[in-house]
């Protein structure tokens, strides 16, 4: 099927139109003295197969790659397709050449952030059909630096596609939104993982409404945050950068009311995050851990028969630097916390724990009393709140 | 014959009917009604008692009717539960509210308020009120529950003890075969324990995939937080400080090949840059001396050396290293890989007869190969 | 002899109601539940995987890229010409509604009862790569 298309379109159609445009014309993809060396792929051999076509270099497997036949007049129909989408991003880079200089002249502030938008999006256009930009960002992940435009605009096309759609299905249906937070307009992604865990079920990073047991959240998450709008400024003078993270329980049992009271499980503050440095992980913790933690890490340990409880973590953009001495845990209200502290929600993760065995080994390691236990059947006590 | 005895005979039904008395009182009767009904008008049943059980602000108990209807006349809303015949019930004690929701203004609702003063339905961006309902135990009640377990937990509970046994006595098995390789570097490594369980934990993360100068850390931050946590608050800064200092050092001294650690070896630490100067290296010799020929066996095992060489290479990076420079069937271009002229039906000693494409001709020709071409 | 020439006289007769000549070697019944659980299975539902190299699977991404910028330029250019058409009318049009008002509303005015002849070639947007049949045949 493919042979019959590739013969019928390529040939004909974009000959016929880039015959005429692409000569003379000064490739910008090979040219990579003012370009990220990120934009280009590393691996030499590779590169080569590519544009020069031969036996793929992806497969490593001598037979395989023996018995592998690329589609009749791929390179030359790449190599005209190559010449083409080139001059495109010629053309996007005279433009993005042109906007700098605007940009060094211009002082309203106004016109400079419209200057910057546009200038950003011209970076992404000029790249977004580079094929060299598409393999790094398909099958080589080291490659995927967050400070080009280009990449960060196919890191949220891909977040947008799937990952987004799942956390806020499990927002909504597992009411973390409203129980905690009227709601989440969600401008960052958040990936949680425990690394502490020693069995890969555990290892990686958490979808969003798991169930976890007590053991495999026993130690500090490593919470990544990548941020895809241009707002978040690199630098770390820029108040925008700094991030707050809570993780609360809005279903601790409370007898009094018969009802629930939110609990604080963990909080860190002023965090600085840029779109490279993105992690809050162990390394970060080691150095600058109680400089953040403003409420120190304790893992969620339902007591036998109180039912599944939500951890939810709630990751807010500071619009100044805050200093939070310490937070009462108990009964922990997080709308009046981010409405005291004047602080904007902008991505939020959701696990979920119940009891088991592991509870109370973890309780005593934390120092914490005996869970309380609850008789297994629902009674039909009126709520007293 | 007069002319009314001629046309008498045809006149005289009319003549007959017009004096009759009964056709005066007849009447025209279009719709039937029959004294004693038809066989049809008796269906009728009695009352099915349909309507509203509970009213606005009258509190009920979980599973209390609120509502007999035939259809939906009434929603289901918070807190109440619908039945087959669309029957509505309370699902939490708490006040009958009849309300309309704003995101379907067409339909009435009925609701359950767990206070009588809440009004139904809740603001759509307000925290939801809920009931917890479970009643605490204590003293001999509470252990009993809290050991109660489920049929499928006490299924598993055998496989799960055998697992941990298992687990258990393959840490402590690595564990000392650490320290037994540990005791070579008794002059930097002061405590061979906790170097040999840093290693473990190292490997163990190693094995889940995070890469070893993030193991490292991790095992570190693991290492820290438990000190934190047996100290209970108290200052650990002196201990914090000792166990840093021994990581720095430990970790600067010693490092294993945890890509095959079945036969795995201790060995000099060696720094990234280094590592990656040995690995150019090693490729390079790969390269232009054990690539496009026929190896012998010696030959074989020296490249599989070089390529398990502690340290250096990944996993992925070694099975990739593998395929290329020793393949199960060499490629047929390989100089010295095809004997020609061979006699099929008695091959000499060392060859194998086998068929391949010949691109060419495309036939399939029969040609001897050496044994060396084939990896086992 | 006689039985021999009735014989071949009707055996390609006969041959001829065989509708197909079976050529596979299990059992119709087989054949049927094979192509029964076939058309049920999942895989025939889903789009085929291109089984393509990494490299081969980025050049086929470039090409369609390119493919779709030389598609959108062309529509875009159609649509361009189209705009200008129409505004070369609309100037036409005021242009003669400055120089002579009563042609511009005889020309405006709409025409009831005549009928689009039917004879006339329904117009296009380019001429015709034979503008005039010498040898019309009716």
């Amino acid at each position: 099927m493919w042979r019959k298309t590739a013969s019928k379109y390529s040939l004909r159609a974009i000959h016929s139109t880039s015959k005429c445009l692409t000569t003379g014309e000064k490739k910008v993809w090979s040219e990579l003295s003012s370009r990220s060396s990120s934009l280009s792929i590393k691996n030499a051999k590779i590169k080569k197969s590519l544009f020069e076509g031969g036996k793929p270099e992806t497969i490593v497997n001598i037979e395989r790659k023996a018995a592998y036949y690329s589609p009749v007049d791929i390179d030359k129909t790449f190599q005209l397709a190559y010449d083409e989408l080139a001059r495109v991003s010629g053309d996007k880079y005279a433009l993005v050449d042109e906007l700098k200089s605007q940009l060094t002249s211009e002082t309203d502030t106004e016109i400079k952030a419209q200057l910057e938008k546009k200038l950003n999006k011209a970076l992404v256009d000029a790249e977004i059909y580079n094929p060299e930009v598409l393999y790094n960002f398909e099958y080589d992940s080291e490659l995927i630096d967050a400070s080009q435009p280009v990449y960060r605009k196919l890191l949220h096309d891909k977040w947008k596609s799937h990952d987004l759609m799942v956390l806020m299905q499990r927002l909504e249906q597992l009411h973390v939104i409203p129980d905690t937070l009227p709601t989440l307009e969600p401008k960052v992604e958040v990936k949680v993982k425990f690394p502490h865990n020693t069995k890969s079920e555990f290892s990686s990073w958490i979808v969003p409404g798991t169930v976890l047991p007590a053991f495999a959240v026993c130690k500090p998450p490593t919470i990544e945050i990548t941020l895809f709008d241009e707002t978040a400024v690199t630098d770390d003078s820029n108040s925008s950068s700094l991030y707050t993270v809570v993780l609360v329980n809005p279903d601790e049992p409370d007898l009094s009311t018969n009802s629930f009271t939110t609990k604080l499980h963990y909080g860190l503050s002023n965090v600085p995050l840029s779109h490279t440095d993105n992690q809050i992980d162990s390394g970060k913790l080691l150095t600058d851990g109680e400089e953040f933690t403003f409420s120190s890490y304790i893992p969620i340990l339902p007591e036998k028969n109180a039912q599944i409880q939500r951890a939810c973590l709630w990751v807010f953009r500071q619009n100044e630097p805050l200093t939070i001495k310490s937070c009462e845990r108990e009964s922990f209200n997080i709308r009046e916390f981010a409405a005291i502290h004047n602080l904007t929600p902008v991505g939020a993760h959701v696990w979920r724990q119940t009891f088991d065995r592991s509870v109370n080994a973890i309780r005593e390691q934390y120092h914490l009393p005996r869970g309380r236990v609850f008789h297994r059947v629902r009674r039909t006590d009126p709520y007293m709140g | 014959m007069s002319f009314y005895s001629s046309v008498s005979e045809l006149l005289r039904p009319v003549t007959q009917f017009k004096f009759s008395s009964l056709v005066n009182v007849s009447q025209v009767r279009n719709a039937t009604k029959r004294v004693s009904g038809s066989r049809t008008n008796k269906n009728d049943s009695a009352g099915r008692r349909l309507g509203p059980k509970a009213y606005e602000n009258t509190f009920v108990k979980p599973g209390q009717i609120i509502m007999r209807q035939r259809g939906t006349k009434i929603h289901p809303g918070e807190n109440v539960g619908i039945g087959i015949d669309h029957t509505i019930y309370a699902l939490e004690p708490g006040y009958v509210k009849f309300y309309y929701n704003p995101f379907h203004p067409y339909r009435k609702y009925v609701g359950i308020s767990l206070k009588k003063d809440l009004d139904l339905p809740t603001p759509h961006f307000e925290p939801r009120t809920r009931r917890f309902g479970y009643v605490e135990l204590t003293g001999l009640d509470a252990t009993k529950e809290e050991t109660r377990m489920s049929r499928k937990e006490f299924l598993a509970t055998p496989k799960l003890k055998a697992l941990q046994e298992e687990e258990s006595a393959f840490a402590h098995k690595t564990i000392e075969y650490f320290k037994e390789q540990l005791s070579e570097y008794k002059d930097t490594v002061e405590d061979e324990n906790m170097g040999a369980e840093r290693l473990f934990k190292i490997y163990q993360l190693v094995t889940v995939g995070q890469p070893l100068e993030q193991a490292q850390i991790q095992a570190t931050f693991d290492y820290l937080w438990d000190l934190k946590l047996a100290h209970n608050g108290a200052d650990i800064s002196t201990q914090r400080e000792k166990y840093l200092n021994f990581v720095e050092k430990f970790d600067n001294t010693v490092s294993v090949d945890f890509s095959n650690l079945q036969d795995a070896k201790l060995f000099a630490y060696i720094t990234p840059q280094a590592r990656s100067a040995k690995k150019q290296e090693i490729t390079n010799k790969l390269e232009t001396s054990y690539s496009n020929k026929v190896l012998k066996a010696s030959e074989k095992s020296e490249v599989m050396n070089l390529i398990k060489s502690p340290g250096i290479f990944s996993q992925k990076e070694q099975t990739d290293l593998t395929d290329t420079f020793l393949p199960k069937v060499l490629p047929l271009d390989v100089p010295g890989s095809i004997i020609e002229d061979v006699d099929t039906k008695k091959p000499p000693k060392g060859v194998v007869i086998t068929r391949v494409y010949d691109a060419e001709t495309k036939t399939l020709k029969v040609v001897g190969r050496p044994k060396e071409v084939y990896s086992n | 002899m006689l039985s021999s020439s009735i014989k071949s006289a009707v055996l390609p007769v006969l041959r001829t109601f065989v509708r197909f000549k079976s050529k596979a070697d299990v059992s119709p019944s087989t054949q049927r539940v094979i192509g029964q659980m076939s058309a049920l299975s999942a895989s025939k539902k889903q789009p085929k995987v291109i089984r393509l190299s990494n490299e081969d699977l980025i050049k086929h991404k470039s090409i369609v890229n390119a493919w779709n910028l030389y598609r959108r330029r062309k529509v875009s250019r159609q649509r361009d010409q189209l705009n200008k058409q129409y505004q070369s009318i609309v100037d036409a049009m005021e242009d003669l509604k400055q120089s002579e008002p009563e042609l511009y509303v005889w020309a405006n005015t709409k025409q009831t009862n005549k009928k689009f002849p039917l004879q006339l070639r329904v117009p296009t947007d380019y001429p015709p790569s034979q503008p005039w049949v010498y040898n019309v045949k009716k």
